[in-house]
This record gives C-alpha cells, sequence and structure tokens, in this order.
C-alpha cells in the first residue's frame, strides 16, 4: 500500500464540464506549439538562418 | 484604489479556494483568445500593415506575415497582461466584467502565465523575422502599456488614456520599423495620429460611460475635471488630430487621393466633435444600458455618435494611406 508523506485527507472529483475544459485546453497547446513550431522554422528559413538546401 | 487592496484582490482571486475544488479550471481556449482583446487586436493589425505597406524598401511575403502575427500576439499579450493586473476593477465594471477573470473562468495567475509568455515568444519572433528594432519596440510597447498605463497612469491620473495611448499608437511604427529597421518622421508621423486620436475617442465613450469608471475610482476625464472640460478637450484634440491627419500630404508620405479623404474624414470628425461640444453630453446619470457600447440616453447620443464614428475614421485613414502606397506601387 502506498504511504503519503502528508497523507491526503479531502479528494474532490473534477466534474464532466472540468474535464472537457481541460480536454480541450490540452489539444488547443499541442495544436499551437506544433503551429509555434512550424511557424519558427518557415520564418527562420525564409530569413535565411536556416539555410534552404532546395533552392542552392 | 491603493495598491495593498489591490494585491489583496488579485490574491484572494487568485488562491483556489476562489475556484473548483478539484483545482482545475473551466477555461476553455476561447476564454484564452478573449483575453488577448481581439477587438483591439484587428485595430493593432490593420494599422501594422499600414506602416509596413507604407514604409519604403521591400520585405519578403512571409517575413511580412510573420511580423504582423507577432505584432499582433504581442499587442495580445499586452492585453492579457492588463486584464490580469485589472481583475478586481474589471469585475465590478459593466463593460468588462463578463471577462473570463471576472466570471471566474480562470484565475489571474493564468493570465499573467499566459501573457508573460506570449509577450516573450512574440518579441523574440519578431526579431527572428525582421530587425532588432521592431523587436525593441514591440517589447517596449508591451511594458508601456502594463506598467506604465495599466499599473500606473491609468488608475493616478485622468490624463491616463492621453500619455497610455502611446501604447496603441506604436503597431504602425513597429510595422514601418520591421522593413527599414528604423524610426523616421513618417513613421513619428503614423504614430502622432493614433496617439491624438486617442483622447477624442476615449473620452467620448467615457462622456457616456462616466458612472462605470466612477464606481470603481478609475479617474477618467469627466469624473475628474468635468463634462464640459472633458467636450473642450475633445474639440480641442479633435483640431489638433485635423492637423496631424493632413501633414502625410506635406512630408511625401501621401498623395491626391489621401488629401481628398482626409478632408471629408476630418470635416466628418470635426462636425460630430462639435456636436460633442455644443451637446450636454456626461452630465445624464447613467446610460441606457451599462453593458452596451452604443446604447445610450438621448443626451449623450452626439458623444456615442462621435466614439463610433473615430474607430471608422481611424480604419478609413489607415486604409486611405495604404491603398494609395499600394496604387502607385
Amino acid at each position: 500500500m502506498t504511504e503519503y508523506r502528508d497523507k491526503p485527507t479531502e479528494f474532490h472529483a473534477p466534474t464532466p464540464a472540468e474535464l472537457k475544459a481541460r480536454n480541450k485546453r490540452n489539444i488547443a497547446i499541442a495544436v499551437a506549439l506544433a503551429v509555434f513550431m512550424i511557424f519558427v522554422f518557415v520564418t527562420m528559413v525564409s530569413r535565411g538562418i536556416i539555410p534552404d538546401v532546395h533552392s542552392s | 484604489m491603493d495598491s495593498a487592496s489591490h494585491n489583496t484582490d488579485i490574491k484572494a482571486a487568485s488562491s483556489g479556494a476562489a475556484f473548483n475544488p478539484s483545482g482545475l479550471s473551466l477555461a476553455e481556449p476561447s476564454d484564452f483568445f478573449a483575453l488577448m482583446k481581439p477587438r483591439v487586436m484587428s485595430l493593432v493589425v490593420f494599422t501594422a500593415w499600414a506602416g509596413l505597406v507604407l514604409a519604403p524598401g521591400v520585405m519578403p511575403l512571409w517575413a511580412a506575415i510573420a511580423s504582423i502575427i507577432c505584432i499582433a500576439a504581442g499587442a495580445g499579450a499586452s492585453g492579457a497582461l492588463n486584464m490580469w493586473y485589472d481583475a478586481d476593477i474589471d469585475a465590478q465594471m459593466s463593460r468588462t466584467k463578463k471577462r473570463p477573470i471576472p466570471q471566474g473562468k480562470m484565475s489571474p495567475r493564468a493570465a499573467l502565465g499566459f501573457g508573460t509568455v506570449i509577450s516573450v515568444a512574440s518579441v523574440w519572433m519578431l526579431y527572428i523575422a525582421s530587425n532588432v528594432v521592431a523587436a525593441a519596440l514591440l517589447a517596449f510597447t508591451i511594458f508601456f502599456y502594463l506598467v506604465i498605463y495599466t499599473m500606473w497612469l491609468k488608475r493616478s491620473t485622468p490624463q491616463n488614456i492621453v500619455i497610455g495611448g502611446a501604447a496603441g499608437a506604436f503597431p504602425p511604427m513597429i510595422g514601418w520599423a520591421a522593413v527599414t529597421g528604423d524610426i523616421t518622421v513618417n513613421s513619428v508621423l503614423l504614430f502622432m495620429v493614433i496617439f491624438i486620436w486617442t483622447p477624442p475617442h476615449f473620452w467620448a465613450l467615457a462622456l457616456y460611460k462616466t458612472g462605470d469608471y466612477g464606481k470603481v475610482g478609475i479617474p477618467m476625464m469627466p469624473n475628474v475635471k468635468g463634462p464640459k472640460s472633458t467636450r473642450n478637450q475633445i474639440m480641442a484634440y479633435s483640431v489638433l488630430l485635423a492637423v496631424i491627419a493632413i501633414a502625410p500630404i506635406f512630408t511625401g508620405l501621401a498623395g491626391n487621393l489621401y488629401a481628398a479623404f482626409a478632408v471629408l474624414l476630418n470635416i466628418g470628425f470635426l462636425a460630430l466633435a462639435f456636436k460633442v461640444w455644443k451637446s450636454r453630453a456626461g452630465e445624464i446619470a447613467e446610460s441606457a444600458d451599462e453593458a452596451s457600447l452604443y446604447e445610450v440616453k438621448s443626451g449623450d447620443r452626439a458623444a456615442r455618435n462621435l466614439f463610433a464614428y473615430s474607430i471608422i475614421y481611424l480604419f478609413a485613414t489607415f486604409g486611405v494611406l495604404a491603398a494609395e502606397a499600394l496604387l502607385a506601387a
């Protein structure tokens, strides 16, 4: 059995609405990070910071 | 409102006790988008684009698009930081009480984190997409809006939006700097148009939203100096705006097309400002619908009309400037 140093005394189960909102936030963060990485990459290539090997 | 009670309010709102027992918030992605003040962002995007188009020189298409996205994100980030700091007063004002923090959908701390991350990312990305001058101007704009305007001027002086208006005036200058990497007379002129436009725009709104600002202790001009003094100052700034708005014709930034539109647009602005000056706007107890930006009692109609027209005026001024530059190109 698991032993806790500070034993929790009270648990609050998240409501379905809270879980749904968290799920939406998780998806938004994932999409935003992916878009941001692509954005950084394309910008760096367009500025010549990362050389575009296909154009040379 | 003193800073101690402000800090207490922020702490109370951001403590776990103010939110759901599970510790999870109900904030959805749309609430984070609302933090960025999309309506303000649209004006920022438009004026930044105009600055970019008007600047001499060329910029790769993707770098231009990336620069505008960064400027918009920076503006949105400063909006989120503004909502973090102003959470206490937003909850009491009819115009702002439906924002995500006052509604209890997210903690002020979440808005602070969101705003900080987007601020850093937007400044860094603007540096990558354009140059250090544009990035530095964007960083200064965010700092100016959060620290100089929101934290300092807004709650301490009726000149808050006169000086604080500089934050909203920087985007065309940043757009210009993204292309040229410098600050010139013409980019300062674009800045000045928005800077001088801001007082009559906001004071027209404040004239029929006097009670809203007054009950949270924000020293807007009508509350401090009275409606008559505010109407006088609106008239004075409108005359100054007309002078500034025609200046691009003489500096070579604009040509005949803009000259014709500028005359018409400024006649319209001056006529509506004159109607406000002659009216008793701001002297009626409260507006018809507190939550609406445009619903007013009959005595405040002149102020409402000037407020609505001023938005069209700014879009039209920068739109014609940019259109003329594009036609010439």
